[in-house]
Order: C-alpha cells, then sequence, then structure tokens
C-alpha cells in the first residue's frame, strides 16, 4: 500500500466518527433561537463593568493626590450618573428577561459625551496638524539617511539550512575595497572609537559563528578605510573557514601588501598554505617571518612548533594528518576566534 | 515501504482542515442565525479539531523519539544518541514541526474561545469564532499542502541528523514555546476586531472580551523575548544578549505593536475614542506575527534562529498579504460606524499621553520594521543585498525609548480627560528633584569609586530618567497606600495589598513601567560599562580584568552523550581573595564543522564575569581567553521578571458585581460623605 492511500484511508477512517460528532446538533429539529435579551444583559455588562473600572481609577486618582476638589467631583458626577443608568436598565433587564429594551444595546455615553463640540478642539486645528506632519516628514527623513548610512554591502549568496546558521554558499568576495568606497559616495571617513567599535562587533559576529554579519561588517569597515588589515584578514579568514583557501591567501596578501608585519595574516597565511594547500615549504617561510615579528611569547612557541612539524613532514615526505576532532579548538584556520594571536 | 503512524499524522491534519472548514460555517452561522445548534457545532468543532492536532503531535513525538528515520522530519531534527528532552524538542526544533506546535496552539485557543461562546455576545463570539477556523485552517493547509512533517525520504536512513548543537541546551524546551504562546495568543484579539467589524458592533465589547487575551499574549510575548536575550548571552558565547538579528527584530516588532495596543485599549474602554487606531493596531500586531513567521521560514534570511525555505514563503506571503487586504477592506467597508463620537478634552489628559506614547511605539516598530526589511527590498529592487547593522537600530532606538521612559513616569500622574499643570507640576517636581538628586549621587560615587564609563552623559540618560520614573511609581504607591490607610483606619500592608487588589490594573502596570526601567538601567549600564580582555595564558599564567585575576589551572575534556566537551580551569581572585573556579569550555561535536562555546558565567546583581574559552592547546600547556566583566545586566533579567509580576497582577480576578456596590459607596467614604451627593 502507498503512503498516499494509506493517508486517504486513514483520513477517511478518523472523518467519519470526526465529521458526525461535529455535525450531529444541525439534525435535531429543537427550535433553538438564542435569547436576544441576553445579547442585551452582556453589552450592559460590559458597560457596568467599564464604569465600574472608571470609578476606581477616578478613586485612585483621588487617592494619589492627582485631582484638583472640583474635578473630582465634576468626574464624580459624571461616573454615578453614567453608573446609575446602566444599573437601571440592567433592573429593567432583570425585572423581564424577554422585554424588549429601546436604544442601542451598547454605548450608553456619559452626560457630556458624544456631540460635536461648538469649537474645535486642538486636535483639529491645522496648526496642529501641520506640526505632526512636519514631526512625520522629519521622523521620516532622518530615518531615510540613518538607513542608508549603516547600510552596507554584503554578498549573501546563502539561504538558511534547517535550523543552523550559515556560511555563505559562494565565496564572500573581498572586492576592490577603494572602488567600492569611491564609487558609493557615501562613505564617511570614521572616528578611531567607531572604527574600534565596528571592528569589535564585527569579531564578535565571526566568533558567534554570525558569518553574514560578521562579512557584512567587516565590508563596511572596508568601504570606510579600504586598508584596514583586521577586517581584509578577517575576511580571508572567513574565506579560508568557507573551503576558499584560493581567495583566502589573496585576501592575506593583500593584507601583508598593505602591512607585511600584520601578525594575524600571516598565521592564517600560513596555516591555510599548511592545512588546506598542503604547501608546508611555503608555510614554513610565513611562520619564519611571523617568528621574527612576533614578540617573544607562546605565539612564537606555536610558531616554532609548527615549524617543526612541518620540516617533520617535508622529512618523512608525507602530508599532513586531518585535523582530529579534538584539535577542532586549537590554532587553525577553521576555528573562529581561535588560534588569533595577540599582536 | 510499510505505512504506518505517520500516515495516521498526516490523515488527522486533513481530518481536521476539513473539520475547521465546518467550524468556519458554524462561527458564521451563529452569527448570521442566532441558532444555538450552530454553537454546538462550533464548540464540537474546536473540540474535535484539537484532538485531531494533538493526535499529530503525538504521532511526531512518538517518531521523534523512537528516530523512526524513515520520515524527512525526524531525519533531519533528531538522532537516536540524543536525550529524551532534546528529541521531544525536536518537535519546535525545524520548520515543519514548528508549525505544526503553533498550530497545536490555535487549535487549544479555538477551543477556549468557543468554551466560552456562550457566555459572550452572540454577533461577536460566532464570527470571532470563524475568523479563529480560518487562521486554523490557512496552518492545517499549510501543513497538507507544502510542509508536511510526515512526509517520507525516498529511503530510510540509518541516523538522523540531530538539533543544531546550539538548540541542544534546555532553554530549548523553555524559550520557542513562551513566544509562540506570545504569538499565537495574538490570534484572539485580531478574531474578535475582524468579528467587531463583520457584525458592525464596533464599540468597545470586544475590546473587553479580549482584554486578558491580549495581556497574556503580550506577558508570553514579553518573557520570551526576554528569555531569549538571557539564552543568548549565556549560550552562544559573545557575550551579548541582542544583535538586532532580524528573527529577533521579527518578535520584538508584535511586542511593539502589541504594547501599544494594551496601552490604547484602555482609552477606547472608557470613552469612545480611537477605534480605527486599535482595529488598526490588532491587525499590525497578527499581521506582524505572521510576518515573523514568513522571515523565519521562507529562507529570505540567514540566522540562527532561521530554517529553510521552499514552497512556504509564498505561502506566507499570499497569507500575509491576505489579511492585511481583508483587514482594510473591512475597515473601508464600516468607515461610516467608526466615526469617534468624542474629541479629546484636553492637551493634558491620561489620553494624550496614551496617544503620544502609541505614536511613539509605533514609530519605534517602524524604525525596527525599515531595518529589518531593507536588505529584503535592496536585493528585490537593485539585486544587491545589503546588512543594516547594530549601529542604525542604536541609533533610533535611543532617542525613543528616552521619550518613552519619560512618558512612562508622566502618563501615570495625569487623570483621564483633563489633568491640572498645577497638580501635574507638583507631583512631578517631587519625583524630578529625588531622580536628579540620586543621579548626581550615582555620578559622585561612582566617581568615587573610579568607575571609568560613569560619564555625565550616561547619568543623565541612563540613571535620571529612569530613576524618575521609580520615583513617580514609588510615589504612586506611597500616596495610595497612606491615603488608603488614613480613610480606611487600616495598616499600611493591609492597605497596599487592598490597592493590588482593589485596583490591579493600575498598580500591575505600574510594577510593568518598575520592571521596564529596571531593564533599561540593565542595558544602559551593561552596554557602557562593559570591559573585556583576551589573552593567551599558559599554565599558571594570570589574566587581570578589573577586580578580578584570573589563573589558568589546566584542561580538561569530558566526552559527553552527544559531544566532547573541553573545558579550561580558571581560578578567579576577587580584589585577592579566592572567589572560585570557572570552566569556559568548547563543544565540539562530530559533525560540526566548527565549536561551540560553552561559557563560565559568574552572576551578580552588580555585574557578571563572563569567560570564553577562545584556543587551547591539545596538550593543555596554553588556551586563549576571552574575559568580560558586564555590569549590572542582572538588572535586565530582574526587569523581566518584574515585567512578568506586575503582568501577572495587572491580570487579577475578574470584577463582580460586588465589586461594583463597593466601588458606588467608596467615593463617599474618600470624600467624607459630602462631595459625593
Amino acid at each position: 500500500m502507498s503512503p498516499v492511500f494509506a493517508v486517504i484511508l486513514a483520513a477517511l477512517v478518523l472523518s467519519v466518527p470526526a465529521l458526525l460528532y461535529v455535525t450531529w446538533p444541525l439534525a435535531r429539529r429543537r427550535a433553538d433561537r438564542m435569547a436576544a435579551p441576553d445579547e442585551e444583559r452582556l453589552a450592559l455588562d460590559a458597560e457596568r463593568v467599564a464604569a465600574l473600572r472608571a470609578l476606581r481609577e477616578l478613586l485612585a486618582d483621588r487617592e494619589a493626590g492627582h485631582l484638583a476638589d472640583a474635578t473630582f467631583d465634576l468626574e464624580l458626577e459624571r461616573h454615578e450618573a453614567r453608573a446609575a443608568a446602566v444599573l437601571r436598565r440592567l433592573d429593567a433587564l432583570g425585572a423581564s428577561p424577554r422585554a424588549p429594551v429601546g436604544g442601542a444595546a451598547t454605548g450608553i455615553p456619559a452626560p457630556g459625551e458624544g456631540g460635536p463640540t461648538a469649537t474645535a478642539p486642538w486636535t483639529r486645528r491645522p496648526a496642529t496638524l501641520g506640526v505632526f506632519a512636519l514631526g512625520i516628514l522629519v521622523f521620516g527623513v532622518a530615518l531615510g539617511v540613518l538607513v542608508t548610512r549603516f547600510a552596507a554591502p554584503t554578498t549573501d549568496g546563502g539561504r538558511a539550512t534547517d535550523g543552523e546558521p550559515v556560511v555563505s554558499g559562494g565565496p564572500p568576495s573581498l572586492g576592490d575595497p577603494g572602488r567600492v568606497g569611491g564609487a558609493s559616495g557615501t562613505a564617511r571617513p570614521l572616528t578611531p572609537e567607531m572604527l574600534r567599535g565596528m571592528l569589535q562587533a564585527a569579531r564578535a559576529s565571526l566568533e558567534a559563528g554570525r558569518y553574514q554579519e560578521a562579512i557584512a561588517a567587516y565590508k563596511a569597515i572596508l568601504k570606510r578605510d579600504p586598508v584596514n588589515v583586521d577586517a581584509i584578514t578577517h575576511l580571508g579568514l572567513i574565506l579560508a573557514m568557507a573551503g576558499h583557501a584560493e581567495g583566502a591567501l589573496e585576501a592575506f596578501d593583500r593584507a601583508l601588501a598593505i602591512d607585511g608585519d600584520y601578525l594575524e595574516a600571516l598565521w592564517y597565511k600560513a596555516s591555510v598554505l599548511a592545512d588546506a594547500k598542503r604547501d608546508d615549504k611555503a608555510a614554513i617561510a610565513v611562520w619564519e617571518r611571523f617568528s621574527r615579528v612576533a614578540a617573544p611569547g607562546p605565539e612564537r612557541e606555536q610558531a616554532l612548533l609548527r615549524i617543526r612539524e612541518a620540516r617533520a613532514r617535508l622529512a618523512a615526505g608525507g602530508v599532513a594528518p586531518p585535523a582530529a576532532p579534538s584539535g577542532a579548538g586549537d590554532r587553525r584556520v577553521g576555528t573562529p576566534g581561535a588560534g588569533a594571536p595577540s599582536p | 515501504m510499510t505505512p504506518g503512524v505517520p500516515e495516521l499524522g498526516a490523515a488527522s491534519l486533513v481530518v481536521g482542515l476539513a473539520v475547521a472548514l465546518v467550524g468556519t460555517v458554524a462561527g458564521a452561522g451563529i452569527s448570521r442565525t442566532g441558532a444555538a445548534r450552530w454553537l454546538y457545532v462550533a464548540q464540537r468543532a474546536a473540540l474535535v479539531q484539537l484532538l485531531l492536532v494533538s493526535l499529530a503531535v503525538a504521532v511526531l513525538e512518538d517518531l521523534l523519539i523512537t528516530g523512526d528515520f524513515s520520515v524527512r522530519y525526524v531525519a533531519m531534527t533528531s538522532i537516536s544518541t540524543s536525550p529524551l528532552r532534546y528529541k521531544i524538542a525536536g518537535l519546535w526544533g525545524s520548520l515543519e514541526g514548528s508549525i505544526l506546535l503553533w498550530e497545536w496552539l490555535q487549535a487549544l485557543f479555538v477551543y477556549l474561545v468557543a468554551r466560552r461562546a456562550l457566555a459572550l455576545r452572540r454577533e461577536l463570539s460566532g464570527y470571532a469564532l470563524a475568523v479563529l477556523f480560518v487562521v486554523s485552517g490557512v496552518f492545517l493547509l499549510m501543513m497538507t499542502a507544502v510542509a508536511s512533517p510526515f512526509a517520507r525520504l525516498p529511503a530510510p536512513i540509518s541516523e538522523g541528523r540531530g538539533l543544531n548543537p546550539l538548540l541542544e541546551v534546555t532553554d530549548m524546551l523553555v524559550h520557542p514555546l513562551l513566544l509562540y504562546t506570545g504569538y499565537v495568543g495574538f490570534v484572539v484579539p485580531f478574531a474578535f476586531a475582524m468579528a467587531a467589524l463583520l457584525a458592525g458592533r464596533l464599540d468597545a465589547a470586544w475590546l473587553t472580551v479580549t482584554r486578558r487575551w491580549t495581556v497574556t499574549a503580550w506577558l508570553f510575548l514579553s518573557a520570551g523575548i526576554v528569555y531569549g536575550g538571557w539564552w543568548s548571552y549565556r549560550t552562544l558565547g559573545w557575550g551579548g544578549y541582542w544583535a538586532w538579528d532580524p528573527v529577533e527584530n521579527a518578535s520584538f516588532m508584535p511586542w511593539l505593536m502589541g504594547t501599544a495596543f494594551v496601552h490604547s485599549v484602555m482609552v477606547q474602554e472608557r470613552r469612545p475614542l480611537l477605534k480605527i487606531w486599535n482595529l488598526t493596531l490588532v491587525t499590525l500586531t497578527f499581521a506582524l506575527t505572521i510576518f515573523g513567521t514568513f522571515l523565519t521560514r521562507s529562507g529570505v534570511i540567514a540566522s540562527v534562529h532561521a530554517f529553510a525555505g521552499g514552497a512556504i514563503g509564498p505561502f506566507l506571503l499570499a497569507y500575509l498579504a491576505v489579511i492585511l487586504l481583508t483587514s482594510l477592506g473591512l475597515l473601508v467597508w464600516r468607515w461610516d460606524r467608526l466615526g469617534e463620537r468624542a474629541e479629546l478634552d484636553a492637551v493634558l489628559s491620561r489620553e494624550s499621553v496614551f496617544l503620544v506614547n502609541n505614536v511613539l511605539l509605533v514609530a519605534f516598530c517602524v524604525t525596527v520594521f525599515i531595518g529589518t526589511i531593507f536588505p529584503l527590498l535592496s536585493e528585490a529592487v537593485t539585486g544587491v543585498k545589503v546588512s543594516v547593522g547594530t549601529p542604525y537600530f542604536d541609533w533610533v532606538s535611543a532617542p525613543i525609548v528616552l521619550v518613552t521612559l519619560c512618558l512612562m513616569g508622566i502618563g501615570p500622574l495625569v487623570p483621564w480627560r483633563h489633568g491640572s499643570w498645577t497638580v501635574l507640576g507638583r507631583l512631578l517636581g517631587g519625583s524630578a528633584l529625588a531622580a536628579l538628586v540620586a543621579g548626581l549621587a550615582t555620578w559622585g560615587l561612582g566617581r568615587a569609586a573610579a568607575v571609568d564609563h560613569l560619564s555625565l552623559g550616561l547619568v543623565a540618560t541612563g540613571y535620571v530618567v529612569p530613576y524618575f520614573v521609580v520615583a513617580v511609581v514609588l510615589g504612586e504607591f506611597w500616596r495610595a497606600t497612606r491615603g488608603r490607610s488614613r480613610v480606611g483606619g487600616i495598616g499600611p500592608g493591609r492597605a497596599f495589598l487592598g490597592l493590588l487588589r482593589q485596583n490591579h490594573r493600575r498598580y500591575g502596570g505600574l510594577i510593568v513601567h518598575l520592571g521596564v526601567v529596571l531593564a533599561a538601567i540593565g542595558i544602559a549600564t551593561s552596554s557602557a560599562g562593559k570591559i573585556e580582555r583576551e589573552a593567551t595564558l599558559e599554565r599558571g599564567a594570570t589574566l587581570d580584568l578589573g577586580r578580578y585575576r584570573l589563573t589558568f589551572t589546566g584542561l580538561s575534556a569530558t566526552e559527553e552523550r552527544t559531544h566532547l566537551l573541553v573545558r579550561a580551569g580558571i581560578d578567579v581572585t576577587d580584589r585577592g581573595r579566592p572567589a572560585g573556579r570557572l570552566e569556559p569550555g568548547q563543544r565540539i561535536y562530530p559533525g560540526s564543522p566548527s565549536p561551540f562555546a560553552s561559557v563560565a558565567l559568574r552572576y551578580g546583581l552588580g555585574h557578571d564575569l563572563y569567560l570564553i574559552l577562545g584556543a587551547f592547546d591539545r596538550e593543555g600547556r596554553w588556551v586563549t581567553i576571552r574575559a568580560q566583566v558586564h555590569p549590572m545586566i542582572a538588572w535586565i533579567w530582574l526587569g523581566g521578571a518584574v515585567v512578568i509580576l506586575g503582568g501577572l497582577i495587572a491580570l487579577g480576578p475578574r470584577l463582580r458585581p460586588a465589586d461594583f456596590a463597593a466601588a458606588a459607596v467608596a467615593p463617599a467614604v474618600i470624600t467624607g460623605g459630602s462631595d459625593a451627593s
């Protein structure tokens, strides 16, 4: 039996008792109009509750000292009159449940409420409306300015998978930062504080695995600061993590062309060369440069260790083994935030 | 492949759809004919629909727990090694299952409304039930036609993929349920609003009927959002709780609109004002929940919250269009009956304050909406996808939030209809002075303690304004308690409890304001005063961060059921005194290319110490640690809890006839019998 046929069969079996049970009341012939006065009573009940709430609010305002005595007296009179009207109508319903009650079923207007007032209220004055319109216009313009200011191109070609964060399906190309900044005409120079903040935000996104956000943030930085080595390097890192080794190396080279001693670019380039390209010879050269530039400390020790490992592999004539799961947190390119030396 | 349990689940959804159609007809029948038999049919349809959808839920849970990997959904979200709780959570861990949960909640709400239908006005309850069955039917149709949770794979596989590791935390059992209940809850006020339009009964009755539903939905949504922030903070390992992610925004937008609605409802309940506004607000709130569903499930955005797309995207978009066009059509149709019968009496009145508050909240929602959809629009129009950065949201939200906070302080002091500038000035003066003094004290103490981030600007915006609201709220409680205590001759404790009992809406609302202010202080302080350092530490090396010294003592690894957990031991000293040990770690899943953070946290009301393990040496010789101190971040969660408490008080018990008599007598007591005559 095919699954489709099984669904149809099961649906038939379920539907017969279900629909019979649901529609059974229709088969009964009893006269069953709902009682009209109940509608009336329900409406008045709602009015009664509203009147009670209004009274309570009034008393609370009085207790808290919000109301002048004269205002309280005036309001109290109004609310009491409204409450009395509701109660009278409810009493009338109670005496004769089926007796028709005149007037609208709902909305007993409070005394003094209802008809238009003689003079136009402030809400209808052209000047007030003009001020509101101007306010909305200013708000709209401000929004437009802000949204264009903080919008940055992204190369999001990816789509979400089931419940998983997504790294772009296509490589997040670096583009030509200089050209992007020049062509758009909207990029403004950043203050060092803003730049630092943007870099921190981008780094936070990257380390949290929100790659699209990180790419967008780094792109936004490059738009305003096309020679920002940190942004170029980390875009390279994202490319490397997405498996685009060539693009990543291009990015690291671009960063190193700007700052030949930039430690993070050196580290990541060496890692990509060794781990992805299996080019231990080139990786050793980069690590050697890293160890010359880096201050004494664990980073340099780590670089020297990687050089020794690579040399051993070269001597053995083999290739590097794939990374074991426990090394996922090791200083390898595939780990966001990992292996980023503190220059 | 032998058909079996999955086909039973699919069939129950098909029959559920048929029952929803019958329910729709019955709902319309109640309003059109007033015949009781239609009411019984609708009630039975609601019950049967709930049972059928419950059967589908039970079937899917059974498949997830037993691991039937011939079903596509099970293969995508479950794995045999996963603990039972995460197998259960798989129900809402991916697209089709989450829609099933959504529909189950809808079916539950339809049933609850149908049960009470006899106590409601016939015209309203009938059409409302019809709308509810239509909404329910749309989701059943979606699962039957384009997103079946019971679809089979062409060939069964031996093992499933399991949940996204980020979701394998206990919070997964709480946050989505809170959020979904909040989202779905807004369907009830929406249905009654549409019913009011269909029936032409445009007085405040539909608002009175749905007030508790609205507040309940709002409370669940608030709780879901705050809980989500807390989860993100503790789990994702980036030290933040809100990133203006499109899906976060998708939950925030209905919350903003719902908050505006909760306030504007109070105006129409008292006076025939804001009818169109309220109908529009509730429609937009509901539409935004569907928009959020579209954003999350259409595949148009990439996010940790997002599911894959497919045919469901166009389906949801069409549904959204139908909602908006139908609502607009009904509004136009009933335009002549929607004319306001009253005007604002004075510029200074609570109605005016609520109106301004509404405009601000809607403006906030619009700004978030624009920032959220701008990338989509840009891609659709120019082909280039852009992203709108966090600074945009921060820049636009800060002034709106500040003004809204000020209104939260002013609003409760202004009476309905018309207030007195003199009285307001007197009441505001005390609170403003208290806030100013408290603000200056905060600044002075901060300077004395060398708290770098405590600038005068931060104190003025992040402290003085919230202090002002706190002063107003406490002043309100104090004045009312004192008044009640004097008049009634009772103790302050009894008087205070009496306040909460007698006027739970007002004072519950004030407590909600207090919670919002606590959260605002937490947000301002934790954003401005966060300090962070990152360092690579060899064993025995230390890292100084503010008053803390962190010492790396060694690395350990444990084999968990689904992953390997690597932890760094960090001994903490606080101002030279031992303060325990923290173990930040990384969770490494076999099938995942990158590890997931396991954050180590030391909570405190003053600040949190937050440690993240970055890189580590396999031999345990060194680790890279990112350490952060988040000042007063706990106040955000505390504020959230106070908001929930206030909301629960505001929900309070229903009014009884006896209360009416008591309130009618009370003015004479309060005024000593003279003014009430």
